[in-house]
């Protein structure tokens, strides 16, 4: 088990979030060799366990791009454009494989409309939603619906967004 | 490499490629009325005539004039709710969710600015909305074991 990994799997057991947020980090940058990638995923898996919130953020950090390019989550239908976001698009995703412990979440892959400041790059975030849902159109809506009020967002309520930052 | 020099910016300050040209267009912001918009964590939603025109109704009636410091939404500073004119209220009206926090009138003429932390502002125009979080973060927290509360305040252990 590579350092990085033993640092993760430490930080879990002694439920230091910061830490294994600083692990994934690091496994972020290091895409060296020596490092132990599945043991990584095997402990990020296990924090997506005990604490999906913690989960989500380590992920996060490792960031959705890079978990896509790895293969480490599988399309549930096919990517569409964004229609909040002119030439962004939105996935919506599963953890087919069980390798990041996502269990019964799907994630919407969004890109963000406002640039970073500095470097004019744009963040991708990971948004999850619960597995019933099947497009990332309705996993949209969801994401910004609230059942306990009487007006709802739907589907068409979210195609006519007229801007997603 | 092709430059630029932006009239009424300080002398000698040129753009590569249009650079300082994009970032100007950026920071004039336009205003966006009637229709929803989602900034950051938040999502602002069109509340039109035709729906739940009873609830709309009670809502608009319990809004106040916006102060002038604003309103901070989720109380860390992070989406700061400001007024640009005399007809901007907004009633804190939370859901049984939590999640809509309340809801906004902009009458013509006016705007209601979001300030967020992270990105552009929002400039809001003539319209009647709810202002609500995202949903995710409860699916991440309901039912989930809490994240560990901070460590006490060292300041408070000084005698």
């Amino acid at each position: 088990m590579s350092a990085i990994a033993a640092a993760v799997t430490a930080a879990i057991a002694g439920g230091g979030g910061a830490w294994l947020i600083g692990a994934a980090r690091a496994w972020g940058r290091d895409s060296g060799p020596d490092l132990d990638q599945a043991a990584v995923s095997r402990a990020v898996s296990a924090a997506l366990t005990v604490n999906p919130a913690r989960g989500f953020a380590a992920a996060q950090r490792i960031g959705w791009a890079e978990l896509l390019r790895r293969g480490a989550l599988t399309p549930v239908a096919p990517v569409i454009s964004d229609p909040g976001n002119p030439g962004r698009w939105l996935g919506l995703f599963e953890d087919a494989t069980g390798a990041l412990g996502m269990g019964a979440v799907r994630v919407l892959i969004v890109v963000n409309g406002s640039p970073k400041k500095r470097d004019g790059s744009h963040t991708v975030h990971g948004i999850p939603v619960p597995a019933g849902i099947t497009t990332p159109l309705e996993a949209a809506a969801w994401a910004h619906d609230d059942p306990t009020h009487p007006l709802r967002c739907t589907v068409g309520d979210y195609v006519d967004l007229a801007w997603r930052s | 490499m092709n430059t630029t020099t932006v009239p009424g910016l300080r002398p000698g300050l040129t753009a590569a490629g249009g650079d300082v040209l994009d970032q100007l267009a950026e920071a004039v912001l336009p205003v966006v009325s009637g229709r929803s918009t989602a900034e950051g964590d938040l999502f602002i939603q069109h509340w039109p005539r035709h729906k739940a025109t009873t609830e709309r109704s009670a809502a608009v009636k319990a809004t106040r004039p916006l102060p002038r410091a604003g309103a901070d939404l989720l109380g860390d500073g992070s989406h700061v709710l400001l007024a640009d004119g005399p007809r901007v209220t907004w009633g804190g009206q939370p859901s049984a969710s939590g999640l809509t926090l309340g809801t906004l009138v902009v009458g013509a003429g006016s705007v209601a600015v979001l300030s967020h932390r992270e990105h552009r502002d929002l400039r809001i125009g003539c319209g009647i909305y709810v202002i609500r979080r995202s949903r995710w973060v409860t699916l991440l927290t309901t039912s989930r074991p809490a994240l560990p509360q901070a460590e006490p305040d060292w300041r408070e252990a000084i005698d």
